[in-house]
């Protein structure tokens, strides 16, 4: 943690030292470059403007990372995502339609994975397949699927964050972990690492 | 499987017990649901075995900012300061 004078405070210095971390976290809730950089872009010119704001009290880190997840909900928030997340929530063609019979039985039952946990030296392996995974969720799913999955940020300011109700909130993670663990059983399980 | 809450709804359930405080104590439909099923024992261990390695992996995503676009938003930080 580095904590200077708030005269020392310089966005070309935070995009040197924070950079590729923002730009990452946003990529992965995203899953657009051209947006990703956009919303750096706009957290270093927020922080900046609002760098009388900054305590020192979190790390430069924390604080932009902060800032950047608020850029990427107004993001989701804006004009047509809203429209887009209107049909996210609809029952109607949703993926539990395509993964469970009329009757709500599973159309083909989930295999085994086996019993071990994902091993350090898979890491990076799995991460780039997580990463392909997430590609296929809408941008509010995979927004709200990161912030829980990935931070862990309760479901009160996950939602908050997101502008929608707990209850959203609950039918966007569900949709996403079916269509994330789908995803795995076929690009993981089924390539990369055999139970 | 009568009378009992189906895969579908039994799925719904399971993934709100794992974001949901007042979902952990789990009714006992559900919890008959799930000992006659094992897909749906499956479908519980594996996403939380997905939050896990999620959690694992969450710091180790290999992204490095393109440098065309790190040098773009050096010029927006200049022209704006």
């Amino acid at each position: 943690m580095s904590v200077r004078p708030i005269g020392e405070l310089d966005a070309e210095q935070w995009l040197e030292a924070h950079g590729d971390a923002l730009y990452r976290y946003a990529l992965h809730r995203t899953g657009n470059p051209d947006t990703a950089e956009d919303l750096v872009q706009e957290t270093l010119l927020a922080a900046w403007r609002g760098r009388d704001s900054y305590q020192g009290g979190s790390s430069e880190r924390t604080w932009l990372t902060g800032i950047l997840r608020h850029k990427i909900a107004d993001h989701l928030r804006r004009g047509s995502r809203q429209d887009a997340m209107k049909r996210d929530l609809r029952d109607e063609g949703s993926i539990e339609d395509a993964l469970f019979k009329g009757d709500g039985a599973w159309r083909a039952p989930p295999t085994h994975w086996g019993d071990d946990p994902l091993a350090l030296n898979e890491a990076e392996a799995f991460a780039s397949a997580i990463s392909d995974c997430l590609d296929e969720l809408s941008p509010t799913q995979r927004a709200s699927f990161t912030l829980r999955e990935f931070e862990d940020v309760g479901v009160d300011e996950a939602s908050r964050t997101l502008g929608i109700t707990a209850n959203n909130l609950y039918v966007l993670l569900h949709r996403a972990r079916l269509a994330i663990r789908r995803c795995l059983e076929v690009h993981w399980f089924g390539g990369h690492r055999r139970p | 499987m009568m009378g009992l809450p189906s895969c579908r709804e039994v799925t719904g359930r399971l993934s709100e017990e794992l974001d949901s405080p007042s979902a952990r104590r789990r009714p006992w439909r559900v919890r008959m649901h799930l000992m006659v099923c094992s897909a749906c024992r499956l479908y519980e261990r594996q996403i939380r075995w997905i939050r896990a390695s999620m959690r694992t992996v969450a710091e180790r995503l290999p992204v490095r900012m393109p440098p065309a676009r790190r040098e773009r938003i050096r010029r927006a930080l200049r022209e704006n300061k």
